[in-house]
């Protein structure tokens, strides 16, 4: 993306955020350039109140400058504060428009490694490098630096302008050393990215606590460190090459610095001479070319600056730009009366493996069906196709005769709810956990009773306002591997939706949990469709109809009893587990 | 102020004896020339303007004093750029550092005693120390903000000394204003220091909510049920939280910057006063009055910036006293023992009275649980969600200690033998699969190019049938898995992963294994076929299995029935049945559907 389109993208998401931001910058510019001036005007201020002046004067004068002098340092105290508070505001406000952008975002992309890395560079942004902080801060800059340079050239070029060639030749110098020194830097920054990713693996492997079994355990943990060493030394191997670069760089462009400043002293003494100007006219003028240096130096170096963060906010901008979910439906849904797939075929993106091939069945109100088969036979696919989480290849998924796609996606998940194996609770309280979000003033006690929660956290000091999970909050409250499944299903089972659907609903709970949770199954699960997915073949007897996926096609539709009678892949599965029992 | 001296100075010296540690001694040498090369820059450049004046004043002939200036110029380059030269090796060799003390740090981090692994307020600290080490912040810019302190104060002593000559009355002012505002600045920092633990736990709270965002394992929930608007409520509630807390700091600050400038104002006052005064009086010419001025400036703003990079420098040493504290707290890491296993390897093991709570709670988890294990023995533990059984692998894997009564291993308490040691004789699996980014062989040796162990390892995946996948790929064995290191690297299904878990114990060849629901995310056919591979593999080891799937551990030798009040029922699996007791019922329940299906069906056959 061109330098100039992702600035101005990067505006507008700006104002987005937090518009008060430009107004704060631009004060703080105008402030620090005011703050420049009298420092470089100090000296000759000064001498000038003393020189042409009687005693009395020449004090008045130097107490009202420097009384100048302080309030613009008191202004600049209040304008650092509004500066900071803001830009941690916007930094809040970023975060926020992120989170909303990415829980809008077509789901398919969520399971696509070219997304993942773009979020993971876009929080990269954003979080670790002060990327925002830094394109404003130099951005303004740069514009200070710009009013500043124009006020001296007019003023120098009045006074001589060979001083003012000196300082222009200086300036073009330093702008082509720092032209070359860019160049490098993109190279490097652009390796930066993926090092860093692998970087944060590393970190985030090494010390978190999730691995701190295996690393007691096994020598995983020392073999980590052993590749996190090896990556290390690479990267130091990288760095100074790059940082030899540097210096290089740094000492032109400081020679150069100093001798433009032997020069424009120089050349202001003589111009002094020969007009035989007051003292006060050489320190002032003198000052200014140095002052004029000095911005030069920091003008190029915002540039720089911005130039690069504006780079490192691409993936921020690109990700904010992303188109939200594709074109929605526009009928309402009430009630799932009957389900079809018709010819359904589909490939997960960026894959070449066909995971279901002409898949076809229907379902109605009131039926509980199993799906049934092995690791990979497509069960999960079909689940998330229903979910609209993908969309099919070839054929079409109807819902009382309609597309799913011609349904309002909100009203449509309305009907749905879900308890997949890889679920997720979230550190908010038990009660913002389970409720459902259209349907406020619900009984959560009488939900959590029905799923034999209702003692636990009745004895919780908070009750159902208890945060789950100690991950922020050191009174949250830890559960175990079943009792967190009872609350997702607590969760699933008080949404009021016409279909619900299970994905290994028991493998985390004993067996007096399991049966508790088929026999009050149907009960809960009222009148609505069920679809459910288990590797137990156990609870497949208590659907009405089990389908049966296997290498992505139907091999079968049937009751539980017609399956065993014929000699299928059902039946061998079934058999298998059930011998244990006999 | 007195915490921040206590704080502050041990970890400078600490870090710079790491310095000398690392052998990298001449990095004092860097630092020092940077140091001097650029305090003196400042002072140079103030004595310029005033040969200029002194000259103008003298009618601008004569050419000594352009030899002379030059020479001050030429001396001014050549300090730059030796300041240039140092700081960059500076930089280049403290990142280097940086990297070696995070390395010994994830070293700690797999040292210490797990029980802390799962306590909150260790989690708090271990993020502390890792902010300490990333990034500039800490360790690192505890270093820098040094060097550039001492930057300034060099200009500092150099400007000074000349004043002196002037007059002792404006050193003193600057002196005096430089520790009032100093004084100023540090109770900045304390004001800070002092929130920092609040704000910590507001930004962890943001920050959980700012990371689902990022985390896209949400993302199917989220959609589902809708969360998204309520999730975004608490986030943006949390953010307003830390602004706010933000916001009375900043304030502080603030208020406190002002008392600064105008103390700066009354000092800048009294300094042009001074030079007016002697000048009126005609004790000193208009270049005096230039140099002067020029070097009260000069000293001032070194003094003051040395001042805020003091404050700067003590807020780096707070953020690496985390570091420095956390892994020099001993009571993370138990004493090592010099006592080994009493045969070598794990062979009888029996639980004398144990009892166990964790530690941040009352509640007895375990109440006197009593059993013993033969070697050779193969073991289950079944019962409902919260008996215990996790708890008691815990103790049992030293993951955590018991508090009352003793866990023996061939007679010997388990607390006296060494950790490393005892660690090394268990070979564990459990229902969280962890794989690496490492080629699948190095994810079973755990070790670089295990030339000597190749052999067993593919036999140890042979064992798990996972051959037949693996000799497909181009690369076979040494294919990394998990794409994030190597691009080349490739994906493998949850029940994949497992056996590469499971070849993983195998491998370890431990006497005693323990299998925690290993088979959970499998389906029927897979979750025999493992059984049956494993089975086979450990015939004569220890093994002991948890499980909720009555049905898998039939087979073992015998069978422990917890309940939150203990042990309640010991046997085989055809004892235990005859006793009608609870277990009876149990497996009963959970076998029930195939009963009944069978019933159904009128047909009593197994198997084909």
């Amino acid at each position: 993306m061109a330098l100039g389109r992702i600035l101005i993208k990067f505006i507008r998401i700006a104002d987005q955020a937090y518009r008060k931001i430009f107004a704060v910058v631009l004060l703080r510019c105008v402030i620090y350039a005011a703050s420049a001036f009298y420092i470089a005007m100090f000296v000759s201020a000064i001498i000038r109140c003393l020189e042409a002046q009687e005693f009395k004067e020449g004090l008045t004068g130097i107490a009202v400058f420097i009384l100048a002098g302080t309030g613009i340092y008191l202004l600049k105290r209040a304008s650092d504060y509004l500066y900071e508070i803001s830009q941690e505001c916007m930094k809040e406000r970023l975060d926020h428009i992120v989170f909303d952008k990415i829980s809008r975002m077509p789901y398919e992309y969520l399971e696509n490694p070219y997304y993942l890395d773009l979020v993971k560079r876009a929080k990269f942004c954003i979080k670790d490098e002060n990327c925002i902080d830094s394109i404003l801060r130099r951005g303004f800059g740069l514009i200070q630096n710009v009013f500043v340079l124009f006020s001296i050239s007019g003023l120098l070029i009045r006074f001589d302008i060979t001083v003012f060639m000196l300082l222009l030749a200086a300036a073009a110098l330093n702008i082509i050393f720092y032209m070359i020194f860019v160049h490098i830097e993109k190279d490097f920054f652009e390796k930066s990215v993926e090092i860093d990713r692998k970087y944060m693996y590393y970190m985030d492997t090494l010390l978190s606590k999730e691995y701190g079994k295996d690393y007691r355990f096994y020598t995983v943990g020392k073999l980590l460190l052993q590749k996190f060493g090896q990556f290390s030394d690479k990267l130091t191997v990288y760095f100074d090459w790059y940082q030899k670069k540097v210096i290089l760089i740094q000492g032109i462009v400081e020679a150069v610095k100093y001798i433009a400043m032997t020069g424009i002293y120089f050349s202001v003494f003589h111009k002094t001479i020969k007009l035989k100007l007051a003292l006060s006219s050489f320190t002032f003028y003198a000052s200014l070319g140095i002052t004029f240096l000095n911005s030069i130096s920091e003008c190029i170096e915002n540039v720089m600056r911005f130039y690069m963060f504006l780079k490192y906010a691409e993936p921020m901008i690109e990700l904010m730009e992303l188109k939200e979910d594709i074109s929605d439906g526009t009928l309402d849904l009430k009630e799932i009366q009957t389900l079809e797939f018709k010819n359904v075929t589909f490939t997960y993106p960026h894959s070449t493996n066909m995971v279901l091939r002409d898949v076809s069945f229907t379902i109605r109100k009131g039926q509980k069906i199993s799906i049934v088969g092995l690791n990979g036979a497509g069960k999960t696919t079909i689940v998330k196709l229903l979910c609209r989480l993908y969309q099919p290849d070839k054929g079409e998924i109807l819902v009382n005769g309609c597309p799913i796609n011609t349904y309002r996606y909100s009203s449509y998940i309305a009907q749905i709810s879900t308890l997949f194996q890889d679920f997720r609770l979230f550190a908010v309280s038990i009660e913002e956990n389970i409720m459902d979000t259209r349907h406020t003033g619900q009984d959560i006690m009488e939900m959590l009773r029905k799923v034999n929660l209702k003692d636990k956290v009745e004895s919780l000091p908070q009750g159902v306002k208890s945060i789950y999970s100690k991950v922020y909050d050191e009174d949250g409250i830890e559960f175990s591997g079943g009792e967190e499944q009872k609350l997702a299903l607590a969760r699933m089972l008080n949404k009021q939706s016409s279909l619900k659907i299970l994905d290994e609903p028991t493998s985390a709970m004993d067996p007096y949990a399991e049966s508790e949770f088929y026999q009050t199954f149907d009960e809960l699960a009222g009148e609505g469709m069920v679809i459910y997915i288990s590797h137990r073949m156990s609870s497949s007897v208590l659907a009405d109809r089990i389908l049966v996926i296997e290498n992505g096609m139907v091999a079968d539709f049937d009751t539980h009893e017609r399956l065993l009678e014929k000699k299928g892949r059902y039946r061998e599965l079934f058999n298998i587990q059930a011998e244990h029992y006999n | 102020m007195i915490k921040n001296k206590k704080t502050v100075l041990p970890v400078i010296l600490r870090e710079l004896n790491i310095l000398k540690e690392e052998k990298k001694k001449h990095l004092y040498l860097c630092m020092s020339a940077s140091m001097f090369c650029a305090g003196v820059k400042p002072a140079l450049l103030a004595v310029i303007p005033k040969i200029f004046v002194s000259w103008i004043s003298a009618g601008g002939t004569g050419t000594n004093n352009t030899y002379t200036i030059s020479c001050i110029f030429a001396a001014i380059l050549i300090a730059g750029l030796l300041e240039i030269a140092c700081d960059n090796i500076l930089e280049m060799r403290l990142v280097e550092l940086r990297r070696d003390e995070l390395q010994k740090y994830q070293k700690w981090y797999q040292q210490i005693d797990y029980c802390h692994l799962e306590d909150a307020s260790f989690a708090t600290k271990n993020q502390s120390a890792i902010d300490a080490l990333g990034g500039s912040d800490g360790f690192y810019g505890t270093y820098i903000a040094l060097v550039e302190m001492g930057k300034y104060l060099v200009t500092a002593v150099l400007c000074g000394a000349l004043l002196l000559r002037f007059h002792l009355s404006v050193v003193c002012v600057c002196l005096l204003a430089v520790f009032a505002i100093g004084k100023i600045n540090s109770s900045i920092g304390t004001c800070i220091e002092k929130n920092e633990p609040a704000r910590a736990k507001l930004n962890k709270q943001k920050s959980y909510f700012s990371e689902l965002g990022y985390d896209f394992s949400y993302g199917k929930d989220i959609r589902i049920f809708e969360l998204s608007k309520m999730l975004r409520k608490n986030f943006v509630s949390k953010s307003e939280d830390y602004i706010r807390n933000l916001q009375r700091i900043f304030q502080r600050k603030m208020q406190l910057g002002f008392a600064a400038e105008l103390l700066a104002g009354g000092r800048n006052l009294f300094i042009c006063l001074m030079l007016a005064l002697e000048y009126y009086n005609g004790n000193i010419d208009i270049s005096q009055v230039t140099l002067y001025l020029g070097m009260a400036i000069a000293l001032n703003q070194a003094l003051d910036s040395a001042s805020d990079k003091r404050v700067e420098l003590i807020q780096h040493a707070v953020y690496a006293s985390h570091y420095f504290d956390l892994v020099a707290d001993r009571s993370y890491i138990s004493l090592p023992t010099l006592r080994g296993l009493p045969n070598g390897q794990i062979g009888t093991i029996q639980f004398l009275d144990v009892s166990f709570s964790y530690p941040t709670s009352e509640k007895l988890v375990l109440k006197n649980i009593n059993f013993q294990i033969q070697p050779g023995e193969k073991i289950a533990f079944v019962g409902i969600n919260g008996a215990g059984k996790s708890t008691i692998i815990k103790l049992l894997t030293r993951l955590f200690d018991a508090t009352k009564g003793e866990v023996l291993v061939d007679g010997v308490n388990i607390n006296t033998i060494d950790k490393n040691v005892y660690y090394q004789n268990i070979s564990v699996v459990y229902q969280d699969i962890n794989i690496y980014a490492a080629s699948i062989l190095e994810n079973v040796t755990g070790c670089l190019d295990a030339e000597n162990g190749r052999e067993r390892a593919i036999a140890c995946l042979n064992a798990m049938n996972l051959d037949k996948k693996i000799e497909a790929l181009p690369l076979q064995y040494d294919t990394s898995l998990l794409k994030i290191i190597d691009e080349n690297g490739i994906d493998i299904s949850g029940g994949e992963a497992q056996k590469v878990a499971i070849a993983r114990a195998l491998y370890k060849d431990a006497a005693l294994y323990i299998m925690d629901e290993p088979t959970s995310a499998l389906d029927a056919l897979a979750e025999m076929e493992v059984y049956e591979l494993f089975n086979h593999a450990v015939k004569d080891k220890t093994v002991i299995f948890i499980s909720h799937r009555l049905s898998s551990t039939k087979f073992c030798d015998r069978i422990y029935l917890l309940s939150p009040n203990g042990i309640e029922e010991v046997g085989t699996h055809d004892e235990l049945m005859l006793k009608k007791g609870k277990y009876y019922h149990m497996f009963i329940t959970q076998g029930k559907y195939y009963r009944k299906g069978n019933e159904k069906n009128g047909v009593g056959e197994n198997t084909d």
